[in-house]
């Protein structure tokens, strides 16, 4: 399975679901394929997992996906604790593994090299790990943990190596994508507008 | 030199926990931190807060980060030490995202410290947070505690950007009786 092919397998399935993404080529596949309100963009290396978590618990009447990568993960292996031990029963880490730093130059990451995310995230204590190397397992997973009322792991074993697919660069800075994804949450009847300071809440004597 | 021994000051605990309530916090992650213990300890028997207990700042952050998107009011309880290990999520989801949320952490280092070994954090914690142009203030008088947080809430909510309020060892201890 390719990475585009395991995103554009995620995002032919999403419906309503909230999706955090991590850095790298994600953004730009999941944009090409399935571009929506209700994508955050470019969430930092070892923020994304948090994020979402962080997201699942102020709104747990939505699922909300984590699509990070194995570097990401790696780099904050303490969420999967936290998750593990503070359920959020509307997250699932959809973990994209090509055992590499893609954006740096391909070479391993640690599970590259060996270690086992899925293992690591099932010793942590999340209720539902998968591995999966196929898009139709993956489908097959996701539809699965996506039922489930407890946190959810999926790893999708990629390949590794340059993408045949060159895709345009992301039209939205980090900014946009924050406020047009709090926007999507707004007309999704999520979240309610921001707290702004209006005239009326100045007022003097007549 | 202050040579008496020191408890924790229970009282100003309580008004702190009662200030964090008024401002409307109803999501605290917190991190191990001995200075603060106290008002943890009311801030976990308080049904309506829910609280999750993050393996680190950097990672309490961006959780909080992520809640506050998504409509909670959330709170970061830490010790200070933490602005130095958390630099890189507060640049990045704090002012590069604009996602915002409370900060409170002890100030050992501050004003009165006089454990050597805190040295750190008083060269870091504000200097961290001016660099960074992140919105601070310290408690420097505990009648002070409910003006402050529910003010640095509203600069949060309103600035769009994470604030942090500094708690002093004269407002988190007492001479022992």
């Amino acid at each position: 399975m390719t990475h585009f092919e395991a995103v554009q397998t995620i995002a032919h399935r999403l419906t309503n679901e909230l999706v955090v993404v991590s850095v790298g080529y994600t953004n730009l596949e999941l944009h090409s394929v399935k571009d929506r309100k209700l994508n955050l963009y470019a969430i930092q290396m070892s923020l994304a997992t948090p994020v979402a978590f962080g997201l699942a618990k102020a709104i747990p009447s939505r699922k909300v996906i984590s699509l990070d990568g194995d570097g990401s993960l790696l780099m904050g292996l303490g969420i999967l604790s936290t998750i593990a031990t503070h359920p959020a029963k509307n997250l699932v880490i959809v973990l994209l593994d090509n055992g590499c730093y893609a954006a740096c130059g391909w070479y391993s990451t640690g599970s590259g090299r060996g270690s086992d995310l899925a293992g690591i995230a099932s010793a942590a204590g999340i209720p539902h790990v998968r591995t999966v190397a196929t898009p139709q397992d993956l489908a097959s997973a996701f539809d699965e943990l996506l039922g489930k009322d407890e946190p959810g792991f999926i790893r999708a074993k990629v390949e590794s190596g340059p993408q045949s697919t060159v895709l345009d660069q992301l039209p939205l800075d980090r900014l946009e994508s924050t406020f047009r994804f709090r926007q999507g949450l707004v007309e999704e009847g999520l979240v309610g507008h921001w707290r702004e300071a209006r005239l009326d809440h100045y007022t003097s004597p007549r | 030199m202050r040579e008496k021994k020191f408890v924790y000051n229970l009282n100003n605990a309580k008004i702190i926990y009662n200030a964090i309530k008024s401002a409307g916090i109803n999501f605290v992650i917190y991190v191990p931190e001995t200075w603060t213990r106290e008002i943890l300890k009311l801030l976990l028997q308080d049904k309506d807060i829910e609280a999750v207990n993050a393996t680190g700042e950097a990672e309490a952050m961006a959780i909080a980060a992520g809640a506050s998107l998504g409509g909670k009011t959330p709170m970061v309880l830490m010790e200070g030490s933490g602005y130095g290990t958390s630099i890189y999520v507060l640049s990045r989801l704090g002012l590069m995202h604009h996602m915002s949320w409370l900060i409170m952490s002890s100030h050992a280092g501050g004003l009165g410290e006089l454990g050597f070994y805190h040295w750190d954090i008083r060269l870091t914690a504000e200097p961290l947070l001016s660099t960074l142009l992140i919105p601070h203030c310290t408690i420097q008088r505990i009648d002070e505690a409910e003006t402050l947080i529910t003010e640095a809430q509203l600069t949060v909510e309103g600035q769009k950007v994470p604030m942090a309020v500094l708690l002093p060892h004269h407002i988190l201890w007492q001479e022992a009786k």
